[in-house]
């Protein structure tokens, strides 16, 4: 079965289907129900995921293949990861199998037993066909796997290529990548965007940057032993290209996932969006009418990861074989190939990059072949260390960044509160502080 | 709570018979109720126990257990070891827990004030009006019915700085526009408005209750005397209306000291767990949005229990102002 | 503004009086003009009121492109049908709606019958343990629920309850509120002679309940029953952690599920929180009758 891939995502942006992936997604949560009505909790084989969820013609195949599992997929809404850990940690009301989210599983992994260590059902024998870091994200420092990943979110740059070409800059994506080879030289081009419209930039926010910059330097708050290394040369440079940015007058300072963003970005007035793959979806929501105006390519240094998430099973479930068994397939390179074409999500299984789906154009980048960026930026990723403590102890730098961008904080002032509240959230939460 | 209203309306009503059985049972007998010596109470306590059945098992146990989780590590998940007080030791000098209790104090005064002023002038103005007084009534509630959590949303958009309505008006009238929810004052400004929105027409109406309750006489007895309408208001409905306002407030500290769904659908865009939690400068973060983003978001039950206990001191600790005042009042 | 307003519900019970009071007291005209005046300030006051929602119902007439444009528009779009219509066909409404109500109407009448019973046992009788007892009550009432969630989710696992309804109505039956709010109007309308003389004609503690307290409370059960009902109704945050079956949903957490981690559709979002509130302002206007007017008559009793 071959399909355009977003054939789906462009015909909202026609205005057809009025509604956005949300749609797409929760079409899925019905069927999985088993015709919505019967399919009480733990009478199949249940999988938990987000409200996206896998896409029906994948959840339709497993219950082909497997008729005998009655898989469903239930949706949970809210906060996903509050909603499995209590569920874990209850011990009953467990789903057969579940999704976990990149940014969770450090924090999983310090409980590895609440999971089945798939190396024991052979998971090892698969460590070959998916992208080797993300796997890698989800083995335990005594070498267990809790997960399969199912996507990775290599970042790249979505420009409005219209836009840049009315301005007499860059616009296919080679050249503009060819021209933006570091910082500098992107927040020149910002200048001049904004010299051209005054209410334009192109950067959202400063924590955008501050994301992007610490991943690239190969390290994050915490190293391995537990010390904390926010104050060292890594994040300081990260902070610093941050505060470039401000001080270059080419950010927007809006704050992520509001209307606002969405506004600008439907407006063009943000013309320029770093991001994982499935950014790509938040575009096709937030700016429908943009369609075919957009293209993507690197941005300046390194690809980093932005989300990627896994499947795993409880241990406390029933029937572990069948589970892996599942997994198995609803990973595999077919399936997750349509999954790119569901939810923009990039497979982190490597067999699906030469399908047709992830070759095919994107109308709404205009016609551009997408996944050849993100395959290419996926190879350039680094792997971090992450401690489950991390995102604790980074919180105050970026709520500083967005004290110097919405209240004009004194920078050298934002970055001493920063570190000597990290300091104190490390300390209290168990991390070493030279 | 003690009620002067309640007194006046109750006072003849203490029999003689009832104070002496008081008496006979060796303690004090509230005024305006039946003794019950330990003998006949039977029925009573069948009447509280359902209650407090309920009561004792899904709020005293739970609200205990996490209390006590203070004195523990404990992240959400897996084990955990007693770490004594040290969490209590981390809250005194914890920045923003002292952030999050000026933060609820300042949206209290920010929400109960204008919500008061507003109910009571509503409540005045339905007390007198007739016609259409329950397309009025319907119209004043509807804020209350809607769910806080779709009115957060909508409210973000009303306060947005690039397309929200609240920005085009001021700009009709030659105003710059404002950045309400990236300014730490703007975003107090935007919650309180949610939270006196929604409530100014349930409180006008408990208020119009009581505007109902003072007799009619009174006020027949006050315009014979001469009394104007403003004399008549301070003289008469003021201190009439002293236990509805009082019960008003209390309630109205309550919520607020307990306010949570504003502030969390309002900042909840930004990331980065509770360090950034109630947007800008942390400017929205109230008590419960902390023990939240710190037990829920981040893992840190230990902790956040420990938070928890903050709040209900300092909940406490105003209840007790509360009833220190109204008695004060009362003599 | 008060002075008239003593007339005004005296009218209630005995017109004539009231209307020859108003009379005596001031000329027509600056009567009628005063009224007005009064309209209007209410009418510019309800209309603030009411505009949020107003909106509410036009951005869910719209494209989420519309919404983001400046100055936001003011009149109901095109797209009414269209984001009814994604809504509908994303969730099951119907069977989230029955699930809603029934929650719902359980909860308020076992509030209504539990709260009741207990704030007239504390409103009008004194017995041994009563100071203690009722402040528990307040204590419960002045601490956030949020403080209970985590050990109640484990309770719920323990008694199996987790997906299913009653794990959602269950826990709300008991309210502080309701107790503190009806024992205030026990002890104010309810005299106490009366339930004296009941006992003296032999009634005991529950035909008093049954036939002294319960009818004169009947404007304060009317306004903690539509409360109640509109509190469970819009109850978000526990039934979103502990139901977890789709076919098993109430509204609130269903209508959740539009909310995905990538952008939002405005117009469908408002469509979606405009379809949660329409049957409630219906609830709300058949009952907003019985205790507006119950307030009334109570108060002139």
């Amino acid at each position: 079965m071959i399909r355009t891939p977003f054939s789906r995502r462009t015909a909202l942006g026609f205005g057809a289907a009025t509604s956005s992936l949300a749609l797409l997604a929760a079409c899925s949560t019905s069927t999985a129900g088993g015709g919505g009505d019967g399919g009480a909790t733990g009478e199949g084989t249940t999988l938990w995921y987000w409200p996206e969820g896998f896409d029906d013609t994948i959840v339709e195949d497993i219950r082909t293949a497997l008729p005998d599992a009655n898989f469903e997929q239930i949706i949970q809404g809210g906060d996903f990861k509050q909603k499995l850990q209590t569920t874990l940690q209850a011990g009953s009301g467990l789903p057969n199998l579940t999704g976990i989210k990149g940014e969770d599983i450090a924090h999983f992994s310090e409980v590895a037993d609440f999971f089945v260590d798939l190396n024991t059902l052979g998971a090892e024998d698969h460590k070959g066909d998916y992208v080797a870091w993300k796997w890698e994200q989800a083995t335990t420092k005594d070498g267990r796997q809790l997960g399969i990943p199912i996507d990775i979110g290599p970042t790249a740059l979505f420009y409005r290529f219209d836009i840049f070409e009315q301005h007499g800059l860059p616009s296919t994506p080679e050249d503009l990548a060819a021209a933006i080879r570091d910082w500098e030289a992107l927040f020149e081009l910002g200048k001049q965007l904004n010299k051209a419209d005054p209410d334009t930039y192109i950067i959202r926010n400063l924590s955008a940057v501050f994301d992007i910059g610490w991943r690239q330097s190969g390290a994050a708050f915490i190293d391995e032993d537990g010390t904390f290394i926010g104050d060292d040369e890594h994040i300081r440079k990260a902070w610093d290209l941050s505060i470039a940015a401000q001080e270059a007058g080419i950010n927007a300072a809006l704050e992520s996932n509001t209307p606002d963003v969405a506004a600008a970005v439907a407006a063009g007035k943000l013309p320029v969006d770093f991001g994982a793959s499935w950014h790509l979806a938040d575009l096709v929501v937030d700016a429908p009418d943009t369609s075919g105006k957009w293209h993507v390519c690197e941005h300046p240094g390194d690809a980093t990861n932005l989300g990627g998430s896994f499947l795993g099973i409880p241990s406390g479930s029933e029937n572990h074989e069948q589970s892996f068994e599942i997994i198995l397939r609803l990973l595999n390179a077919q399936n997750q190939a349509i999954e790119y074409t569901h939810s923009g999500n990039f497979p982190a299984n490597t067999g699906a990059f030469d399908s047709p789906e992830l070759t095919g154009e994107v109308e709404f980048l205009g016609g551009q072949v997408a996944a050849e960026v993100f395959a290419r930026a996926a190879e350039y990723v680094r792997p971090l260390y992450e401690d489950s403590r991390d995102g604790i102890v980074n919180g105050p730098y970026y709520a500083e960044l967005s004290l110097v961008e919405a209240s004009g904080k004194d920078p050298e002032t934002a970055w001493k509160d920063a570190v000597s509240e990290a300091q104190r959230l490390a300390e209290q939460n168990g991390v070493t502080v030279s | 709570m003690s009620t002067s209203l309640t007194q006046k309306l109750t006072a003849t009503a203490a029999s003689p018979a009832s104070a002496g059985r008081g008496r006979g049972a060796g303690r004090r007998t509230d005024p305006g109720t039946i003794a019950l010596g330990s003998r006949r109470a039977r029925p009573a306590y069948v009447a509280l126990a359902p209650y407090f059945l309920l009561f004792a098992i899904f709020s005293a146990i739970p609200i205990g257990f996490t209390m006590f989780l203070a004195f523990t590590d404990w992240r959400g998940i897996g084990d955990w070891n007693l770490v004594g007080l040290t969490n209590f030791g981390y809250l005194l000098e914890d920045p923003l827990f002292w952030k999050a209790l000026s933060n609820t104090l300042i949206l209290w005064v920010m929400t109960t004030i204008p919500c008061l002023t507003l109910a009571t002038l509503v409540a005045l103005g339905l007390n007198s009006a007739v016609r259409f007084s329950t397309v009025y009534r319907v119209a004043y509630l509807v804020p209350n019915i809607t769910s806080l959590v779709a009115m957060g949303i909508l409210f973000s958009s009303i306060f947005s700085s690039n397309f929200g309505i609240v920005n085009a008006l001021l700009n009709s009238v030659g105003l710059e526009s404002v950045r309400w929810l990236q300014s730490e004052w703007g975003i107090k400004v935007a919650i309180s408005t949610l939270s006196a929105w929604s409530f100014v027409g349930y409180n006008a109406m408990i208020i119009l209750a009581g505007l109902q309750s003072v007799e009619k006489q009174v006020y027949e007895a006050a315009q014979l005397d001469g009394a104007g309408p403003v004399r008549t208001f301070f003289s008469i409905t003021v201190p009439m209306l002293r236990p509805i306002i009082m019960f008003i407030t209390i309630m109205s500290t309550i919520g607020s000291l307990q306010s949570f769904t504003e502030a969390q659908v309002m900042t909840s865009s930004q990331g980065g767990g509770a360090s950034s939690a109630g947007g800008v400068g942390n400017s929205g973060l109230t008590l419960v949005l902390y023990f939240y983003s710190v037990a829920f978001q981040e893992n840190r039950y230990g902790y956040g229990a420990t938070i928890a206990w903050g709040v209900m001191v300092v909940v406490i600790l105003f209840t007790i102002i509360n009833w220190v005042a109204t008695r004060e009042r009362s003599r | 503004m008060t002075t008239t307003s003593a007339p005004e519900s005296s009218r209630l019970t005995s017109p004539a009086a009231g209307v020859t009071a108003r009379r005596r007291r001031r000329p027509p005209v600056r009567r009628s003009v005063g009224r007005l005046l009064r309209h209007l300030l209410l009418a510019a006051g309800a209309l603030l009121s009411f505009f949020p929602f107003y909106w509410m119902f036009v951005l869910s007439t719209h494209r989420s492109a519309a919404i983001y444009e400046f100055p936001p528009p003011l009149l109901p779009g095109d797209r009414f049908r269209e984001n009814f219509e994604s809504v509908m066909s994303t969730i099951n409404v119907w069977a989230a709606m029955a699930n809603t109500l029934l929650v719902a109407v359980t909860v308020t009448f076992f509030v209504l019958l539990i709260d009741s019973l207990a704030a007239f046992a504390f409103a009008k009788f004194s017995f041994p343990g009563k100071r203690i007892l009722f402040l528990v009550v307040m204590l419960t009432f002045l601490l956030p629920s949020q403080l209970a969630t985590i050990p109640q989710f484990l309770m719920m696992t323990e008694l199996g309850w987790v997906g299913e309804l009653k794990a959602v109505i269950v826990p709300s039956l008991a309210g502080a509120f309701g107790v503190f709010w009806l024992r205030q109007f026990f002890q104010n309308s309810v005299r106490t002679e009366l339930i004296e003389a009941a006992t003296i004609d032999g009634c005991g503690f529950f035909r008093q309940y049954l036939h002294v307290a319960l009818p004169s409370a009947r404007p304060a059960l009317a306004f903690l029953g539509i409360f109640t009902f509109i509190g469970s109704w819009n109850d978000f945050m526990w039934p979103l952690i502990v139901l977890n079956d789709p076919s098993r949903l109430t509204l609130q957490v269903a209508l959740s599920q539009l909310q995905t981690t990538h952008g939002t559709d405005y117009g469908m979002l408002m469509m979606s929180a405009l379809i949660a509130v329409v049957p409630l302002i219906i609830v709300f206007i058949i009952g907003a009758k019985q205790f507006i007017d119950g307030i009334t008559e109570g108060a002139l009793k």
